[in-house]
């Protein structure tokens, strides 16, 4: 008997949690107390570096408003935790991050899930770098999204390789001239020393064409809103790839992102053109070559400007927070006052919001590269405009296909790229 | 009275906690994802579709490569998979082999050990610059392949690296079968005056067929469904040479966020498998 009454009680409690668990939401929907103070709890998505430095400027946050709970949890960047959230509904962090190749598509997927930031933004737009905004506004002409950081790219290089090959990084102006000194190093080295490398069957990642391209100011897209992938901007993208790759001065690296490591540990190439956010990447993985890198601008194609951004992040806020305020007050302190600029650039985050530039941080010396690294890439933030649009994930999809038709098959990259665009174009004709 | 409805009642009590995890867990994305074949899912509402999502799909040749690298590796991987867990399992089995619990053990392993790190292994393995397969070949030939961009290279490693990790597995179901054959049976095969591989041949393999076959369902689905390792590994290249069934359905899916399409496409693949199965236990049913 007394068997039978425990079992009654245990079923009871679980169904009282499970009721309680499912009615959780409903209470509390007061954002600030009368005397205009900010109260409230919010839930915020970020990953790997900027998960950390959220988390510190929540905890000047919370100091500053100590009605505020501010909960950072560190997800991973490819969306597992938010996608089912989003898609259900149930359990949507109040703020997320999002690539900002991605933050369109997710507006459009989920449709009146991310809140309209216009407010905070429009009247700063002048402070923002113009590609980083670009990419939160949606055909609407809002804002969807606060940029975090831009991905301006430099071209790093092994300062004692260039000295015992007697090279001057100033001749390197335009990608001719890269590929003439990478032969040049190529011949001295006995075939050993290379540039650097890329993907070349375009599975693992798609970084270097991309690159090229943006650098152009290409778009891809047409006016109409068609995939565009046969522009003149694209072409000339990759057929001054497959030089690079028939001179010689490519490495391959199959996967990508590990492999680039394994290279630069191991000295085979001298040079990255990639984005400042590489640096604590380098810090962490290649320590031992501290001292030895250098910086100097893209090589470009016109031999004037080689600005580019590769990479870059945004923050939006889910339309259904209980509390909008809050979230909307923690995502301004963070991205839009230059007093956390020290947090954000201990973590490699280069801001979107140009009054952090102005940190005393920005003009320290870095002692990896033997510059003030926020100073020197402040110069190469003028990159051009770029769309990713609503369908950005197909046209990585299909582009990387046609790299490796160009690079690993040898197909002609006008008609690898022109099936690549008619794939993509199928895939969002469907949606 | 009273008992009675306790009759009526009680069971479903008992299977109460199953019936729950069956409905939330199993039921209801079946019939969801049904639903979704037919229709546009964004922002948890449908748009009825028709048959347009099936069509995309039928006409995708991105989906008709994926079956064709999918059946191909499965047409090579399975049977020789197979044989070497039957093979391994007869061995095992030996009365007289010394050391055969470490021996057992040591050929279970590799399934103990998680998918992403031995994904991550064997592409560290395989690597064309640095990897270790490829410095012992240089010691021989002039270089190494490039395992990583030549379509049939990239489907042999991803057969290795799965062989290498499922072939334990599969060996242990041979040798439960194996250890259910009575001894008798051996017996009089040899006071038949039948030898070691004829007694193979008409006692082993007949006793075990129906764990063969078993076995055989299981890695069949199993390289269907195939995604962890060309994912990690191969990331379906090289130019999507290794793009599985399952990893196309991925990227429709959560890439491209294109839910109908991913949904029509595993049905498609449900058809297949079950199709698959019905032929296999067809084709093995006794007489």
């Amino acid at each position: 008997m007394k068997r039978k009454v425990l079992s009654v009680l245990l079923v009871a409690a679980s169904v009282v949690t499970l009721a309680a668990g499912c009615g959780g939401n409903e209470t509390n929907v007061q954002t600030s107390s009368e005397d205009g103070e900010l109260q409230g709890e919010i839930k915020v998505y970020a990953w790997t570096q900027m998960a950390t430095a959220l988390s510190d400027t929540a905890e000047r946050f919370m100091e500053e408003n100590p009605g505020v709970t501010v909960n950072v949890e560190q997800v991973d960047g490819s969306y597992t935790k938010l996608l089912p959230e989003l898609a259900s509904g149930v359990g949507v962090p109040d703020v997320f991050m999002v690539q900002n190749t991605d933050i369109l598509s997710f507006v459009k997927t989920y449709e009146g899930q991310i809140m309209d930031v216009s407010d905070i933004i429009t009247s700063e737009e002048d402070n923002f770098v113009d590609s980083a905004i670009a990419a939160c506004r949606a055909s609407d002409g809002k804002y969807y999204a606060v940029p975090i950081d831009i991905g301006p790219c430099g071209l790093m290089y092994r300062t004692d390789i260039f000295e015992e090959y007697g090279i001057n990084v100033e001749d390197i102006k335009t990608w001719d001239d890269y590929i003439e000194v990478g032969k040049q190093i190529l011949e001295a080295s006995d075939g050993e020393m290379r540039m650097t490398g890329f993907n070349f069957n375009g599975s693992t990642s798609q970084d270097f064409i991309k690159m090229l391209f943006a650098q152009q100011g290409g778009s891809y897209y047409n006016d109409d809103g068609t995939v565009n992938l046969t522009s003149e901007e694209m072409l000339t993208a990759a057929e001054k790839l497959k030089e690079m790759v028939d001179a010689g001065i490519m490495m391959d690296f199959p996967d990508e992102w590990n492999d680039r490591i394994t290279a630069l540990n191991e000295s085979q190439i001298c040079t990255l053109p990639y984005a400042v956010w590489y640096g604590i990447v380098m810090k962490d993985s290649v320590a031992d070559q501290a001292g030895l890198w250098g910086v100097a601008p893209m090589p470009s194609f016109d031999g004037e400007s080689g600005s580019v951004s590769l990479g870059g992040s945004v923050l939006a806020i889910s339309e259904n927070t209980e509390y909008p305020e809050v979230a909307k007050e923690f995502v301004k302190f963070s991205l839009m006052d230059a007093d956390q600029a020290d947090i954000m650039y201990a973590q490699s985050q280069y801001q979107a919001y140009k009054p952090y530039w102005e940190a005393e941080c920005y003009k320290e010396t870095d002692e990896y590269f033997g510059v003030a690294m926020g100073e020197v890439f402040s110069q190469w933030t003028d990159a051009p405009e770029m769309n990713f649009g609503e369908y950005f994930t197909d046209i990585t999809d299909a582009l990387s296909t046609a790299i490796g038709e160009i690079y690993i098959n040898n197909a002609n990259p006008a008609d690898a790229l022109k099936t690549a665009e008619e794939t993509a174009q199928a895939a969002i004709d469907n949606k | 009275m009273r008992k009675k409805l306790n009759n009526l009642i009680v069971p479903y009590v008992f299977i109460l906690p199953f019936l729950i995890f069956f409905l939330v867990f199993m039921a209801y994305p079946i019939i969801f994802s049904f639903i979704m074949c037919f229709s546009r899912y964004a922002n948890a509402s449908f748009v009825f579709k028709g048959l347009d999502n099936f069509k995309f799909v039928l006409n995708d040749p991105l989906f008709w490569k994926a079956m064709k690298n999918t059946f191909i590796m499965l047409i090579i991987q399975v049977p020789v998979q197979t044989f070497l867990a039957v093979v391994l399992a007869v061995f095992l089995n030996g009365k007289k082999l010394k050391g055969r619990g470490l021996m057992r053990m040591i050929i279970f392993m590799p399934i103990l050990l998680d998918s992403v790190s031995y994904s991550i292994i064997f592409s560290i393995f395989f690597n064309y610059e640095n990897g270790v397969v490829n410095n012992f070949l240089r010691i021989f030939l002039p270089d190494g392949p490039q395992w990583m961009n030549v379509g049939w290279l990239a489907k042999a490693v991803l057969m290795i690296a799965i062989t290498w990790r499922w072939t334990g597995y599969n060996t242990v179901i041979m040798l439960s079968g194996l250890q259910s054959i009575s001894d008798d049976l051996y017996e009089a095969a040899s006071i038949d005056g039948a030898g070691r591989v004829k007694q193979f041949f008409y006692v082993t393999l007949p006793g075990l067929k129906q764990v063969l076959i078993f076995a055989v369902i299981l890695s069949v689905t199993g390289m269907l469904q195939l995604f962890t390792e060309p994912y990690l590994l191969t990331k379906g290249g090289p130019v999507n040479e290794t793009l599985t069934i399952v990893q196309y359905l991925y990227e429709k899916g959560f890439e491209s966020f294109d839910f109908g399409v991913a949904s029509a496409g595993s049905y498609i693949l449900v058809l297949i498998i079950a199709v698959l199965t019905w032929l296999q236990l067809k084709a093995t049913k006794e007489d």
